[in-house]
């Protein structure tokens, strides 16, 4: 299916922001306090520098095709079988990264929210809003984006900054104690939680305007995507020391629930936080249905993505039940990871140099 | 396009009706049916009260002895109309026996209709000889269930905790609401430690530090918080320390903002002066030098004549001004001293000095951090010098 | 034995009595078929016009036939020496123009008349030279001429020609122009449209003394013949839009279209429960409305008119928003927001906190609320859709009651279910103030049509929080904001200034939940594509500058 709008820089950005903004900064400070402890917050800084190159190289690179998604040039770049083979990759990378969205935001609502109710109502609750959503097509998926941005974002920000309210300075001292290699090693952690715009833009590009300015909004994106995550990693560290944030399994939420100012109304600022967060989750959610979708669609050659988006429910339920306990979901989360980082750091480039051998060649 | 909004219309009912049966209330549960636990007492079971009482305490365990009597504190919801007719205590209180905390509070189920509900905790109390056994294994389920909050306040109490539950007191408040409370005033009176909260230790916990928790005192109808409890990084209470241990050890900690101090006067024999504190810089430094640590706590105090109680004395005098300042610094000082000497004949470390060590000389601090509070921090001398202004007698001569 | 069974002669006489009735439903049909037959419906299409005087009468008598309002006057033309008639509606028309302008100027014998008509020709001999109306049109089809008779108007027939004149001399009894009721505004001007088009327009021809101002008229309803008018600005409003609203107009085939509900028959998604066409009686709304670029519709019969295309957050707006110092408007705009979102949610989100998570409220909060709900029979969701079914029938009540009686809505509905209830332990006090809290939100939007899909929703997402908690109400709003993302209101996106389709349209969104100073909003919504973009040229903005 073509998308039938024409999607803009801005639009490009919102996209870029709401993949990014997942599940991922509830679990992010723990993964990354384990290696760079109380200097989790430069890792997170760093992280982002590194998923900024990764995406200009993909933008670059999607520059080249500025006909097709990536879908297409994979196929032009290493031939039909190797191509659709990387494709699949792409596809599979993505789902999983749905379905990791989906599962931990399944653990923080059940935990929080819902003790007793079955997860399998969370878990089809999140799904069935995402589908009516992707089938309405891309304008209606990236209007309820900016919708969302404008209120649920907002009030999501805004909740965060009370955590400057219970931060101690001396959870953030000493400074790079222990040398700059575990701050580029938790920055390695940090990649899951960035990754996004690098793998969007490849299927998003023929449906640009203005490409001129789409790399500037794209890097606008992450811009504001690492000042949040910075924000909720160094107020986590701050409220809770680097110790304890690697210690506990959903970090971000406790540090929120350590917040509590005597003769006033706030108290429990976690179970706010975690209400708000659902509909931030739900933007990162329908783009990775949405794209998925379109992706799978390509990769099929189908003009019309609706049934693929509707198919792609059921394997992504099966997905997220999948891992049996906790720790199979932070094994499950290391490895997409590592093979966001393998893509966006490994795959990419050398993508970009076979593109560039094929034109001088 | 009348057909295709139809079918989103049908699309987005269908929606809602698949989400309705689904959503099968399976965590309702009405605002007056939870039981709002305000308050938790850990004692030791007592031994032999009589067998009957005792099987009816029993929290069923596979495993664990009858170690612990734990004992909650609810709120009695009452109409405004039965307020007035009975002036009786606002609380209800029920216990269990047992070692699990989570056995121990499905046990209580058992005796109500209204099941426990943690996210209104707001007063832990262990007893000294609760505490002096250890508290690190006993808060794990206060930490690790999801609806308790990390602003719990832990108290000691130095005879059974249950008592400050049981407490009469005269106000008309729940016990615990009423001493959780209590903190509120920590600044003006810094006689007991204020930061002690389960999010608190369980930060002390994972750093593996010591830490100190306040008493909690009951007499007649009415609670006080003093003094502290010390409890090493095994998290068992090894000591106690008096008020102006506190004192000084708030000073130490570069927590201290305000309060009183009380010296002989130097203008009238046999009267006093009154210093109150209003502002307070305070520098501890770490010195390594040739392998030999040493503190250096340098402070500045601004502050106001509170109190003479001699009349007819002039309070401008520069003379007794300078006096005053030199007595009330060594009074800071020697509080400063005894928390510190204190601290060092325990073996046990509050005082923050540790990571001060730890910003400044990291790669020193790695070496001996499993040493620092047996070897090290024993051995290490702290200079201690503090500058008092005294800025005016308030409001007459 | 016998040949006159008694079963065979009941059943016989039974078969009969059957027949009888249905002899008497066929004689019922063909009494009903013979008058639809002899009153057929009359298509005026159907009559051509005749050079025979009396034959064009006789027509019009039959066009006309059983009204009696109808007047036929027929007189001796001495200034043409030919016979004459005029048809008009009685009661309709203005009968002093019609005798002084029409009957005495024709029956005044002229002395040049011949010369004259032959050097004009009949026809113009008569509405150059005779009838001295301010407006005297040919007509040469009979329903042209049946349908200005019908809007109050005179038809003159003059012999030996096939042509009739259609004279103005509409004068109707009209309301006269007051203030509006629906949309009360503190600073607004007092005057708000009526039911007669003819006003209507004056009042927006008064307010923009332009000619790029255009009123172009059309009709709707087969039978009706309603007239509606399509009002927009030459060189603001975008062709394209014009062209759709012009397009789906023509599409209105109803016979009889209710004049305050027309726009239910072309506006977008007529399932959705939002509304996506803007109703409005103030003139000085439509003509701000037509300035930023859009087109207004207004039509004879209602005070309402219409703004096409709508966005959902033109119904957060007031004229007064506009009138005010900029950063006091701005917070009251951006408190009808808040106050929108609240009569949506407040007794979904007391459901929910009370019945799953009393822990998202203060401590001291909780023991009030779980004291107050001590003894209550019912769960929170059956109190709380009490409580809801109670305030919309005493909202519809207070509506419907005449003006003399409502007070004593009041006086039931506050006193004695609010208070009663209460005392008698049946409600919990906070769920009441969670009620009227509601309500009073409700009031407080600055439109109704936007209050009744929110008063809708709150029941569903009420259920959702009795099954699901804080996330069923989350899930519920999600799905909601979906839905309006859909929306699409003549191919504008129904969210169009809150979602920006470019950085070039992001100045949309300082008239839209806050507000800047009038100086500061020089541009024309951009979602728009108005043809010209600004409003504010640059030399009137550089008085601002210097300072």
């Amino acid at each position: 299916m073509m998308p039938t709008r024409w999607v803009s820089p801005l639009q490009f950005m919102v996209i870029t922001v709401n993949a990014m903004v997942g599940t991922s900064l509830l679990v992010l400070p723990r993964s990354v306090a384990e290696t760079a402890k109380q200097d989790l917050w430069l890792a997170v800084l760093l992280a982002s520098v590194l998923i900024a190159v990764s995406f200009r190289i993909a933008a670059a690179l999607a520059a080249r095709f500025p006909g097709q998604t990536a879908i297409e040039y994979h196929r032009i770049l290493l031939g039909n079988f190797l191509g659709n083979l990387l494709s699949i990759a792409m596809l599979a990378l993505m789902l999983a990264v749905a379905a990791q969205l989906i599962r931990i935001s399944r653990i923080a609502v059940k935990i929080f929210l819902l003790d007793q109710t079955p997860s399998q109502v969370i878990v089809l609750a999140f799904l069935l809003l995402a589908v009516y959503a992707a089938q309405s097509g891309l304008g209606p998926v990236i209007r309820v984006q900016q919708f969302l941005l404008l209120f649920a974002h907002s009030a999501f920000v805004f909740l965060v900054l009370l955590g400057l309210l219970e931060i101690e300075t001396e959870h953030y001292t000493p400074l790079l104690a222990e040398g700059v290699m575990p701050v580029l090693a938790g920055s390695l952690e940090c990649w899951s939680a960035y990754s996004g715009p690098e793998l969007l833009i490849g299927l998003l590009y023929p449906f640009l305007l203005r490409r001129g300015s789409v790399v500037r909004f794209g890097l606008a994106g992450i811009g504001a995507v690492t000042v949040l995550f910075v924000l909720i990693a160094g107020i986590t560290l701050g409220i809770l020391g680097p110790e304890e944030t690697a210690h506990l399994l959903i970090p971000t939420i406790m540090a929120y629930r350590a917040i509590e100012i005597p003769d006033t109304f706030i108290e429990r600022i976690d179970g706010y936080l975690i209400i708000v967060w659902i509909a931030v989750c739900f933007t990162s959610l329908v783009n990775w249905l949405y794209f998925g979708g379109f992706a799978a669609a390509r990769l099929l050659r189908l003009e019309n993505a609706r049934p693929v988006m509707v198919l792609l429910v059921p394997v992504l339920a099966y997905l997220v039940t999948a891992p049996p306990d906790f720790y199979s979901v932070v094994i499950v989360g290391k490895w997409i990871n590592y093979a966001g980082l393998t893509w966006g750091l490994g795959v990419l480039p050398l993508l970009l140099a076979l593109a560039w051998r094929r034109k001088a060649g | 396009m009348g057909k295709t909004s139809f079918r989103r219309l049908l699309l987005a009912v269908s929606l809602i009706a698949l989400i309705l049966p689904l959503g099968g209330c399976w965590d309702r549960k009405e605002i007056e049916n939870r039981g709002y636990v305000l308050g938790v007492a850990i004692d030791h079971a007592a031994p032999g009260e009589g067998t009957g009482k005792k099987e009816f305490l029993a929290a069923p365990q596979g495993t664990g002895r009858r170690k612990y009597l734990v004992t909650m504190e609810l709120p009695k919801f009452r109409k405004e109309a039965d307020k007035e007719i009975s002036s009786a205590k606002q609380h209800l209180l029920w216990a269990a026996e047992g070692e699990s905390m989570f056995a121990v509070a499905r046990a209580i189920n058992t005796k109500v209709y209204f099941a426990m509900f943690f996210e209104d905790i707001q007063t832990m109390v262990f007893s000294e000889a609760v505490a002096r056994e250890g508290i690190g294994g006993l808060i794990d389920f206060w930490l690790r269930d999801a609806e308790v909050r990390r602003k719990v306040k832990l108290f000691v109490a130095p005879g059974r905790a249950e008592d400050v539950l049981k407490a009469d007191l005269k106000v008309d408040e729940v016990n615990s609401i009423f001493i959780a409370k209590l903190p509120n005033n920590a600044e003006r009176s810094p006689y007991f430690p204020s930061k002690a909260t389960v999010g608190e230790i369980s930060e002390a916990l994972r750093g593996k530090r010591s830490f100190v928790l306040p008493f909690v005192l009951v007499e007649g109808k009415e609670v006080k918080l003093a003094k502290a409890a010390v409890f090493d990084r095994r998290q068992r209470m090894i000591g106690e320390l008096d008020e102006f241990e506190v004192y000084g050890a708030k000073l130490i900690r570069r927590e201290l903002k305000q309060g009183v101090v009380v010296v002989a006067n130097p203008a009238s024999p046999g009267k006093i002066a009154v210093f109150e504190l209003y502002e307070a810089d305070i520098n501890v430094t770490p010195r390594l030098e040739r392998g030999k640590l040493r503190f250096s706590l340098e402070a500045r105090f601004v502050g106001t004549l509170g109190e003479t109680q001699s009349v007819g004395q002039d309070a401008l005098d520069p003379a007794f001004t300078t006096a005053m300042e030199q007595a009330v610094a060594a009074e800071y000082a020697r509080m400063a001293r005894k928390v510190y000497d204190r601290q060092q004949a325990l073996k046990v470390e509050i005082l923050g000095l540790g990571k001060l060590v730890y910003n400044r000389y990291p790669e020193y601090w790695k070496s001996i951090k499993d040493r620092w509070e047996e070897e090290i921090f024993p051995a290490v001398p702290i200079d201690i010098n503090i500058q008092i202004t005294v800025r005016r007698p308030v409001l007459k001569r | 034995m016998g040949y006159f069974d008694a079963n065979d002669i009941r059943a016989r006489l039974q078969g009969l009595k059957k027949l009888l009735a249905g002899a008497d439903d066929v004689s019922q049909d063909m009494a009903a078929l013979a008058r639809s037959l002899r009153e057929r419906y009359v298509e005026s299409e159907d009559y051509p016009l005749s050079a025979a005087l009396a034959e064009n009468l006789a027509s019009l008598r039959e066009i006309f036939s059983g009204s009696d309002d109808i007047r036929f006057r027929e007189f001796w033309a001495a200034s043409l020496q030919l016979k004459a008639a005029v048809v008009f509606l009685d009661g309709m028309t203005d009968e002093k123009t019609l005798n002084e302008h029409i009957i005495a100027k024709l029956t005044r014998p002229r002395s040049a008349g011949p010369a004259d008509s032959q050097r004009f020709g009949l026809a113009e001999t008569v509405r150059c030279t005779i009838v001295t109306a301010a407006s005297v049109q040919t007509a040469d089809r009979m329903e042209a001429v049946v349908h200005r008779i019908l809007a109050g108007d005179t038809g003159l027939f003059v012999d030996t020609l096939e042509a009739a004149f259609v004279v103005a001399t509409r004068k109707v009894e009209a309301r006269a122009v007051e203030e509006p009721e629906t949309e009360a505004e503190i600073r607004g001007p007092r005057d708000g449209f009526t039911e007669e088009l003819g006003v209507n327009i004056t009042l927006i021809r008064r307010r923009v003394k332009n000619p790029n101002l255009v009123v172009s008229k059309r009709t709707a309803g087969v039978r009706s013949q309603t007239d509606i008018a399509v009002v927009y600005f030459r060189g603001i409003a975008d062709f394209k839009l014009v062209g759709e609203v012009e397009k789906r107009l023509r599409k209105i085939t109803i016979d009889i279209p209710a004049p305050s509900g027309i726009h239910g028959l072309f506006e977008d998604s007529p399932f959705s429960i939002f509304p996506t066409v803007l109703n409005t009686e103030r003139p000085d709304r439509f003509v701000a409305a037509l300035a930023e670029g859009k087109v207004g519709i207004l039509i004879d019969g209602t005070p309402f008119c219409c703004i096409a295309p709508t966005t959902f957050a033109d119904f957060f707006k007031s004229g007064d928003d506009y009138y005010e110092k900029w950063l006091p408007a701005a917070l009251i705009r951006f408190t009808r927001y808040i106050t929108a979102f609240f009569a949506l949610t407040m007794p979904a989100l007391y459901v929910a906190i009370t019945s799953f998570h009393p822990g998202l409220l203060p401590m001291p909060l909780t023991l009030t609320v779980g004291t107050s709900r001590e003894g209550v029979p019912f769960p929170t969701f059956i109190e709380a859709f009490i409580m809801e079914g109670l305030l919309e029938i005493m909202q519809e009540a207070g509506i419907r009651l005449p003006k003399l009686i409502g007070p004593a809505v009041s006086i039931v509905g506050g006193l004695v279910i609010g208070e009663a209830a209460v005392r008698a332990g049946l409600v919990s006090p906070p769920l009441v103030i969670v009620t009227s809290f509601t309500a009073i939100a409700t009031f407080s939007l600055s439109s109704y049509r936007m209050g009744l899909p929110l008063r809708l929703l709150r029941v569903p997402l009420m259920v959702l929080a009795a099954g699901l908690g804080m996330f069923g109400v989350m899930w519920g709003l999600i799905a909601i904001a979906i839905h309006l993302s859909i929306l699409e209101s003549f191919g504008e996106p129904y969210l169009a200034p809150l979602t920006p389709r470019s950085s070039a349209n992001l100045s949309d969104l300082k008239d839209t939940v806050g507000l800047l100073p009038a100086t500061r909003m020089s541009e024309r919504p951009a979602y728009l594509e108005p043809q010209d973009a600004v409003r504010l040229k640059e030399e009137e903005n550089t008085h601002d500058d210097a300072d």
